[in-house]
């Protein structure tokens, strides 16, 4: 019955396919040429796929049905993000896209960024944010009229970094060793910390406390640290301030520490602190000092306090060796970094902005 | 800076472990249990990596296979190891086949709810 089923449903997502390869053949500006080569491929290989599964001979239901279910899935799910991303940011393009699009360029350009352009969209119905597969960032509607935010744009360029294609790019030699070493430097704090809770006979919370903070730093806030310290090594103070901005008009309890559910992204405190550990790495004393004295007025307004776990999880030895790692492995990659009496262009206009 | 960024890599790396498992699965399904194949020596190797997150080894993957493996609670799975282990002698009867039909519907569990969180914006 599965297998009836599966097989009238590839055929319809092989017409989708079809469809949706027809309107990637229209005309659109070159700035979108990279992300029409992707989803052109991404459709290619959704068809050979398809095809596959289409064409393969069921012997034994019982063995081959789980996979092949599993593989469709996979596969339908690819080409949603295709109709629902590549495609329909294609179809959606504006002046301002066009806009934003030659700026982004001429932001790469600037910083010697090493990797293509990405494309950018302003599709965003929340916040910024990268679709890596597609080399595809997004922005909310009307956020390139406004400057104060812009400079997040630079955290998410970060990301690309982390395409699955990318991890053995010579150019970023530098940015994953030291982001592999920053790992399991966690890794190892972590193992350290269960042995000794072992050792006293801490409760058995505390175990699964470390474990899921660990596994939140591995799956994910490490990725978001080190792509903090990009922005900030690349836009200056300018990315401090708008990490600010952020969590003043949309975030939570900075402090805010998972206790039991694995959580995106690290605390929003953290955050800012290793940001301006940066900045003080890099010579921004004078800038430091201000966004640091703005911080906590904030969080004294709000009235937000660390707690325990918020220390375990977020421990400042570990931050500060993520900081001078992530520095290291970042200059290495030859972009073009902040300097308090050196800003290129547009990023001396987004810190004159602040 | 939204969880879209995070969760699409996150993503990418479920479905690049879960069609590995798939192939070695099915191989072994099939009674064809070989330690040179790659597809089953190189899932074998990340599972006895994984048993330390690849803290020995300096595997980034199997860290990043662990990671996906934990509960939600950050709970690991137990006996990564052994089950390494026995794919590398081509030791495998039907209670380890079992126990690597777990792991694919655990990583499938994790893309439908990985799914749903980039559905859900």
């Amino acid at each position: 019955m599965v297998e009836k089923y599966l097989i009238g449903s590839i055929n319809q997502s092989l017409e989708r396919t079809r469809q949706l390869r027809q309107i990637v053949q229209g005309p659109y500006r070159r700035e979108y040429d990279g992300l029409r080569q992707i989803c052109l491929t991404q459709l290619d290989e959704t068809r050979t796929t398809l095809r596959r599964l289409a064409e393969e001979t069921v012997v034994n239901t019982a063995l081959q049905t789980p996979r092949r279910a599993r593989e469709f899935k996979r596969i339908i799910r690819q080409l949603n993000a295709i109709e629902g991303v590549g495609v329909f940011a294609l179809s959606r393009t504006s002046l301002d896209d066009d806009f934003l699009n030659r700026l982004v360029t001429g932001v790469c350009r600037e910083i010697a960024y090493p990797l293509l352009s990405p494309t950018i969209s302003h599709m965003s119905q929340d916040y910024f944010h990268t679709y890596v597969e597609f080399n595809l960032l997004c922005v909310p509607l009307i956020e390139s009229r406004f400057l104060l935010h812009l400079p997040d744009i630079y955290h998410e360029f970060c990301h690309l970094f982390h395409r699955a294609q990318n991890a053995d790019l010579p150019a970023l030699e530098s940015y994953h060793t030291a982001y592999k070493q920053s790992l399991f430097e966690m890794v190892r704090h972590f193992h350290i910390e269960v042995t000794a809770a072992e050792r006293v006979r801490k409760p058995t919370g505390s175990f699964y406390q470390l474990q899921l903070w660990n596994t939140c730093w591995a799956k994910f806030w490490m990725q978001e640290f080190f792509c903090d310290l990009f922005g900030v090594l690349i836009a200056g103070p300018a990315f401090a301030w708008s990490h600010y901005h952020l969590c003043v008009k949309r975030g939570g309890d900075t402090f805010e520490t998972p206790l039991m559910f694995e959580s995106t992204h690290p605390a929003d405190d953290a955050r800012m602190h290793t940001a301006l550990m940066m900045l003080k790495a890099t010579g921004f004393e004078t800038e430091r000092k201000l966004i640091e004295a703005a911080w906590r007025d904030f969080i004294e307004v709000m009235g937000y306090r660390p707690t325990a776990e918020y220390r375990q999880a977020y421990p400042e030895p570990l931050l500060s060796k993520i900081v001078s790692v992530a520095k290291e492995g970042i200059e290495g990659t030859g972009v073009v970094t902040a300097k308090p009496d050196e800003l290129t262009p547009i990023v001396s206009l987004l810190n004159s902005a602040w | 800076m939204s969880d879209l960024s995070l969760l699409t890599g996150v993503y990418a790396n479920v479905e690049s472990y879960g069609a590995l498992l798939d192939r070695v699965i099915e191989r072994l399904g099939k009674g064809e249990t070989d330690p040179t194949d790659p597809d089953q020596k190189k899932l074998a190797q990340l599972l006895v990596d994984a048993n330390d997150q690849g803290l020995e080894s300096r595997s980034l993957e199997a860290l990043t296979l662990d990671s996906l493996l934990r509960a939600s609670t950050g709970k690991p799975l137990a006996d990564l190891k052994q089950l390494g282990e026995r794919l590398q002698n081509g030791d495998v009867d039907q209670a380890y086949l079992r126990q690597l039909e777990k792991l694919a519907q655990g990583l499938e569990k994790e893309r439908v709810e990985v799914a749903r969180r980039l559905r859900g914006r």
